[in-house]
């Protein structure tokens, strides 16, 4: 048991110490401090009071800094890796392809995480400071999106066993981001297409990764309030299956793959 | 990140730079107002839209009533619209199924996170919210009339801020000179107070109406529909102020 | 000696892909306190061997064992040492952080890393730039870094892939003399090499590879080794006689 801990503990810490000394999150944190400075300095029609609008942009940098940072930290995990050539000191070593890919996984969620912890604490703390209160709905909602961070870097981790990074990125960004932003639509989508497009429609409805069911922004900014523990224990146990099952297929091509 | 950061900076310089240039140059730089008409073109319109649906959205309380269906969320949640009973008219029930009896699993789970269990608007102060989803539409289209006018309603209806809307409506005939709605709501910022400056407010409202007619050369019928009703407000204002004096 | 004992035992190794033959029947024994030098031209079958030999791939047919066990194996993989060619380690580390990651990869505790780390760096000459980011590194440094992280674990066998790539004079006498007293500690050690001066001073048997065939295998003092470059004519000679 000791010893699968300290490989644990190695591959994590390898993880966590490459995203946090790549800077990217303290260039993130600048960016949305530059991008929120400004707005919420400004006056509409010399009108002060106007605080929504301020966490709904807020909330969408967390959202998509978050999104950056969750496929950035999967992608990073394999196919860097291969081009280095260290993949060959790493697996030769008394640690199973299985193991290191939980390790890894593991390691990158946390250093993702980590930087989901640091955008909501500067969130948290400006809408405090300007008298903002969220009650019980803000807990929910960072569960629900570092269980979409957990799916998102999982499913980064899959395209990085298989395609080029700039791929990768660029096909997670996609499938994660339209999901978020028309996920919900696609059923009528569906109904409106015929024909293949409206099985293809359907079918990326029913297995694609519903990046919005995590999305609780909405009622953070109008105090709509928490949902109902049964939804918030469907959407986790969602996260859950989808990125156990990435995983498992993660696993499955790593064990097949030829160094 | 580092080369998408220049080529941004890169795009904003150019578009102010070329904003500087004579509007007959450059013939697609709609109206020369800067750089976000180089920037946009004829986009600002279709995002000043989008701003002010979100100013709706935000008026009520989050929902987006821009799909025309309230309904919509209603059927997810069966939710109530200001105390009302929800109207499920389209076969959706609230466990999520569709009309066809399927359940639907995604369905209920969106409709349980991202529908509102109570349907609210903003009201009073709250309404200030609204305001920073106008200002950005009359800056994405400065001519924007129902962005500006809107503006000016929830400012003075419903946030009962005159120094607010007046400010808001100084800012919109500014944009706006050749607009008779502006022109009209000018007489309104003016009338519609609890100690209306008749003079001032009679003043304003003949301007809407000379503007109007010099729109035309006097032939009302070469208004446009909204103009004309412009115009007939104005001139039912008019008569009304005759009326108190 | 009983071969179960072998440091490394491969009997009619084979490997294709897609129809071409990358390693041929390959068979050869290494026992601990043996040196090895595993010679050929470029594409002859000498990574893909030592892949086979350190679990990185699957032979296609045949056999090979490290100590008796199948280096497919975790638990047979922890007796191997292994320095790939050219690894280009993890530039955002320290040499120092990067043998804490391989000694936590092996399952070392933070102790036994930190003073066989101490000691490795001293002895590879990084001591001084331990603390550095290894995106400073030189190739030859970098070169250094590997041998101490397969150095680490102390394991009974080593397998090297060209280890004298990017080192200078000083540090190829360091490697050499870093060898001879781990075999004489009772290590194996198995390398594949281009240096066919540095092998006949190092080794005790050579195989020579052409074409995925072992053309040549046998002790080194057989070659009237004196540093003269007998076994670079030996070399030469073999490949001509294998066409």
């Amino acid at each position: 048991m000791k010893f699968f801990l300290r490989q644990t503990a190695a591959l994590v810490k390898l993880s966590f110490l490459e995203l946090w000394r790549r800077n990217d999150v303290f260039a993130l944190v600048l960016l949305a401090l530059a991008l929120m400075a400004p707005l919420s300095m400004a006056t509409p029609f010399g009108a002060a009071g106007a605080s929504r609008c301020l966490d709904e942009v807020a909330l969408l940098l967390v959202w998509a800094f978050s999104l950056f940072v969750s496929i950035g930290a999967g992608q990073r995990l394999f196919r860097p890796e291969f081009e280095s050539r260290t993949v060959y000191p790493l697996f030769s070593k008394p640690v199973s392809r299985t193991r290191i890919l939980a390790g890894k996984y593991l390691g990158a969620l946390a250093s993702a995480w980590s930087a989901l912890a640091l955008f909501y604490a500067l969130f948290t703390g400006s809408a405090l400071l300007r008298g903002t209160g969220f009650g019980a709905a803000l807990p929910q909602a960072i569960a629900l999106h570092a269980a979409f961070v957990a799916l998102a870097v999982a499913l980064s981790l899959l395209g990085s066993l298989v395609m080029s990074a700039s791929a990768n990125s660029t096909l997670c960004a996609i499938a994660l981001a339209g999901m978020f932003f028309f996920g919900r639509r696609l059923p009528d989508f569906a109904a409106g297409a015929g024909g293949i497009v409206s099985w293809l429609v359907r079918a990326a409805y029913a297995i694609g990764p519903h990046a919005e069911f995590f999305d609780m922004r909405q009622r953070l900014v109008h105090g709509w309030g928490a949902i109902d523990p049964l939804a918030f224990a469907a959407v986790l146990a969602y996260a859950a299956a989808y990125t156990a099952a990435l995983l498992c297929v993660a696993a499955a091509v790593l064990k097949r793959k030829r160094l | 990140m580092k080369h998408a950061a220049i080529f941004c900076a890169a795009a904003v310089a150019l578009a102010a730079i070329l904003s500087r240039f004579p509007q007959e140059r450059f013939p697609q730089a709609v109206r020369g107002e800067g750089a976000l008409a180089v920037a946009f073109g004829d986009a600002r319109a279709a995002i000043s839209s989008a701003m002010m649906r979100k100013a709706d959205g935000y008026f009520h309380g989050g929902v987006d009533a821009e799909c025309g269906r309230l309904g919509e969320h209603h059927h997810h949640h069966g939710h109530h619209h200001d105390g009302e009973e929800a109207d499920c008219g389209d076969g959706h029930g609230k466990d999520g199924s569709a009309g066809g009896g399927l359940f639907d699993p995604w369905a209920w789970i969106d409709a349980h996170v991202r529908a509102p269990d109570v349907h609210r608007h903003l009201e009073g102060k709250d309404s200030v919210e609204m305001l920073p989803w106008f200002w950005a539409s009359v800056k994405a289209d400065p001519h924007n009339i129902d962005a500006w006018t809107t503006a000016w309603y929830v400012a003075h209806n419903m946030m009962k801020d005159e120094d607010l809307s007046k400010r808001v409506i100084g800012e919109a005939l500014a944009s706006n000179p050749d607009s008779v709605e502006i022109a009209l709501y000018a007489g309104r910022q003016l009338y519609d107070t609890a100690n209306p400056d008749l003079d001032a407010a009679a003043k304003a409202f003949a301007a809407a109406r000379d503007l109007a007619l010099s729109k035309c050369g006097g032939d009302l019928s070469k208004l446009s529909e909204d103009e004309r009703r412009m115009h007939g407000f104005a001139l039912g204002y008019l008569e009304k102020i005759a009326e108190r004096r | 000696m009983n071969s179960s004992d072998a440091a490394v035992k491969a009997e009619n190794l084979c490997r294709t892909f897609g129809g071409r033959l990358a390693v041929d029947g390959l068979s050869l024994e290494l026992n601990p306190g043996e040196v090895m030098g595993f010679l050929g031209t470029n594409g002859a079958g000498k990574t893909t061997t030592i892949k086979m030999l350190t679990g990185l791939d699957r032979p296609t047919s045949g056999t090979v064992t490290v100590f008796g066990g199948d280096p497919a194996d975790p638990a047979t993989r922890a007796k191997i040492g292994y320095m790939p060619e050219i690894a280009y380690y993890y530039p955002w580390l320290n040499a120092r952080e990067l043998l804490a990651f391989y000694g936590g990869m092996c399952g070392m505790d933070r102790r036994t890393v930190k003073s066989r780390s101490d000691e490795l760096l001293e002895t590879v000459g990084l001591a001084d730039a331990a603390k550095r980011p290894l995106k400073t590194y030189s190739k030859g440094m970098l070169q250094r870094a590997g041998i101490a992280q397969a150095l680490l674990a102390d394991p009974p066998l080593l397998v090297l892939d060209e280890p004298f790539t990017g080192l200078d004079p000083l540090a190829r006498i360091r490697f050499r003399e870093l060898m001879r007293s781990l075999r004489e500690r009772g290590k194996a050690i198995f390398f594949s090499s281009h240096e066919l001066g540095e092998t006949e001073l190092l080794c005790d048997r050579v195989a020579i590879m052409k074409n995925g065939r072992c053309v040549y295998q046998g002790p080194v003092r057989d070659i009237a080794g004196d540093g003269c470059g007998n076994l670079e004519r030996l070399f030469l000679k073999t490949l001509e006689d294998a066409k």
